[in-house]
């Protein structure tokens, strides 16, 4: 299979702090990878070495074939970039932006078919400022397809958006993605993450915990389903769980809901019933979800993401 | 590359901060100094009170009348009033002829001093030595002609310079190259720390572009900026206000642009080092304004205390301004200006080893 980007013991360190340590992956031609991770967990460090804005302090990274450290430009002039937290010229309009940016490539696309693209085309001609927040991260997506590139990345595209602005905002992505283009994007959001990437590698701290096909990081826990049990008075429940289910970390804040990790919940849901009618509760609430991405999070480094 | 260079002037022009500081601020100086017209000395208000009316007091009169220098009035009749008037700000001078005059007699021979009292306010510091100097010298002529003596020494006045320099035309220039460095460092100390802050650096990093065409264009932008901010101040200084430049204009361009490569230099070393828009304009302006006054902008420098005049040779705007004014008043030609145009050249190098050296990207 063809491999769009090969990363292996990669490391970054800025004086004391370790912020990359030892990091390897790759990414497929054709696929939405994604970096899950809190906020200073490496993703942005790490995106920035492929990028050719960093050098690495060790390991070794090459992007379309071709070695990061050897060929930077080369590297540069096929892949596109969205950087985290980055604006463009307060006084050129949005059209003027991406001719100015598709001038720097050998490869161009007009900026009216990118602004079709990402829906903004009425404002060809204003500034960047006038823009809403959704507008101006949909612009920086397509600021970094000027070059028609094979390779996107995108670093925290959806960070302080709003619900409806995000969800315009995968639409996008996923448009891209069905341009045959390979797609590397972080996030924090790990519905994000669900939502658009067939595979996730899961970094904190500098280092990549796991790394697979969200379903299958999820049929990986110890229990891939959550119980939510609300009832009148709080449940005296077993101690072990008798094998069948644990207290999970989370929810603990109101002792009449319990939540319990459960892998076999139609062996599971009679034990409780029936648990809660001997104590004499009402059962108020049963619900049965399947674990997330956050779970898995919460099982990788005992804390959640947001933490 | 064009493009960028297109694109950096169209930004240029857009962002009116920008235009502010490189075309109206140092306009307006232009315009007050040419209104106020800081050059010419204008006649100074002064009472005579003639309180001998003698044949003497009358003769200085109507020989103190014949200076241009001097606007007479008459209309106060005692000593106390003129006093009065020149303590309140009415008066600039009064000049008290005593009665004792009348008392005087040529043929009598030498008999006590009699002094004529000049009041005077000091805060016109800038025409009290002149107006002492006039008096003084009426007071001395009154004297040898009592003594009947032959005025044997005088001073036959003749303007050896070819050309009437004017201090708005030496100002103007200095107007030039304040406006300049200005432009340089501040612009683009503040234009550099915003793409830092913006990470627009980043941005362009991520492209194939080397960053020394970036680099370079917005060096070029700024020349054509220099070149016509230096322009439109020589335009109006000279065509508004008359000033007489009797220099080639080219020459004037040529040290424009290179002094102006050592100050956005300078200006990319604070841009490029700032952690802030707003602390890279006042970074700017730290550096700037000293240079502005010690380099001779408004004023001559080489009275200054200690070692200043010496260090004050140094900074890069004085060579700048004195080779302007040079080639500009002076008429002389570029290559006369080569000390100046060395230090220039060696400040081109020093502040480029400096940004550099301080350029961060984050």
């Amino acid at each position: 299979m063809d491999m769009v980007i090969e990363v292996e013991g990669l490391v970054k360190r800025f004086g004391p702090l370790t912020a990359v340590d030892g990091v390897s992956f790759s990414v497929r031609k054709g696929e939405v990878f994604g970096i899950v991770g809190p906020n200073g967990a490496g993703k942005t460090t790490t995106l920035e070495i492929i990028e050719g804005l960093q050098p690495a302090s060790g390991g070794r990274a090459s992007a379309l074939g071709m070695d990061i450290a050897s060929s930077p430009l080369g590297i540069k002039e096929r892949i596109g970039v969205q950087i985290q937290a980055s604006a463009y010229f307060d006084y050129l309009t949005l059209a003027e932006i991406l001719d100015l940016f598709a001038g720097f490539y050998k490869t161009r696309v007009p900026s009216r078919e990118l602004l079709e693209m990402v829906g903004l085309t009425d404002k060809a001609k204003t500034v960047l400022k006038k823009l809403s927040g959704g507008q101006k991260q949909r612009f920086t997506v397509a600021a970094s397809l000027v070059n028609d590139p094979e390779l996107v990345i995108l670093d925290e595209p959806s960070t302080g958006l709003d619900p409806a602005a995000r969800r315009s905002l995968w639409n996008l992505i996923r448009r891209i993605h069905g341009q045959n283009k390979t797609l590397v994007l972080t996030t924090h959001y790990m519905e994000e993450a669900q939502a658009l990437c067939d595979r996730v590698a899961i970094m904190d701290r500098g280092k990549i915990l796991a790394l697979d096909t969200i379903p299958r990081l999820i049929q990986d826990l110890d229990a891939s389903y959550r119980v939510i049990l609300t009832t009148s008075k709080p449940l005296d429940l077993p101690p072990d769980g008798q094998g069948l289910w644990e207290p999970d970390a989370q929810g603990r804040d109101d002792p009449r809901s319990l939540r319990l990790k459960v892998n076999d919940p139609p062996g599971v849901l009679p034990r409780l019933i029936d648990l809660a009618a001997r104590q004499g509760a009402d059962i108020h609430d049963l619900q049965v979800i399947p674990a997330t991405l956050e779970d898995v999070f919460l099982e990788l480094t005992g804390r959640g993401i947001m933490d | 590359m064009g493009r960028l260079l297109l694109a950096n002037l169209r930004m240029t022009v857009r962002d009116r901060q920008t235009l502010f500081w490189a075309l109206v601020f140092p306009l307006i100086f232009v315009v007050v100094f040419g209104l106020f017209d800081v050059g010419g000395t204008n006649p100074v208000d002064i009472a005579i009170v003639d309180l001998a009316d003698s044949p003497l007091s009358r003769n200085i009169l109507e020989r103190l009348e014949e200076v241009e220098l001097l606007d007479i009035s008459g209309e106060h009749d005692t000593a106390e009033a003129a006093k009065l008037a020149v303590e309140e700000g009415d008066l600039e001078y009064a000049l008290i002829l005593p009665q004792e005059l009348a008392d005087v007699d040529p043929a009598a021979g030498p008999g006590p001093p009699v002094f004529l009292t000049l009041y005077f306010n000091q805060a016109n510091f800038q025409t009290n030595q002149l107006i002492r100097g006039v008096v003084g010298e009426f007071a001395n002529r009154a004297n040898l002609n009592l003594a009947q003596a032959p005025q044997r020494i005088s001073v036959a006045p003749e303007p050896v310079q070819s050309i009437d320099v004017t201090y708005f035309d030496v100002l103007l220039l200095g107007l030039v190259g304040m406006a300049v460095m200005f432009n340089s460092i501040v612009v683009i100390g503040v234009k550099v720390s915003g793409y830092r802050q913006n990470r627009i650096f980043h941005r362009i990093l991520a492209t194939p572009l080397p960053l020394r065409n970036y680099f370079a264009a917005e060096v070029v932008t700024h020349l054509v900026l220099a070149m016509i901010q230096a322009g439109i101040i020589l335009a109006v200084g000279v065509w508004v206000f008359g000033a007489k430049l009797p220099g080639n204009a080219l020459p004037v361009f040529v040290i424009v642009a290179l002094s102006s490569i050592v100050f956005l230099n300078i200006g990319f070393a604070i841009g490029g080092r700032a952690g802030s828009p707003a602390a890279a304009s006042g970074l700017a302006n730290v550096v700037a304004m000293p240079m502005m006054f010690f380099s001779g902008t408004f004023f001559p420098t080489a009275n200054l205390p200690a070692f200043l005049p010496e260090l004050v040779k140094v900074l890069p705007l004085t060579p700048t301004i004195d080779a302007l004014r040079a080639v500009a008043i002076d008429g002389e030609p570029l290559w006369n200006t080569w000390p100046q145009l060395a230090m220039i050249l060696g400040w081109i190098g020093a502040s480029a080893a400096v940004a550099a050296k301080m350029f961060r990207f984050n």
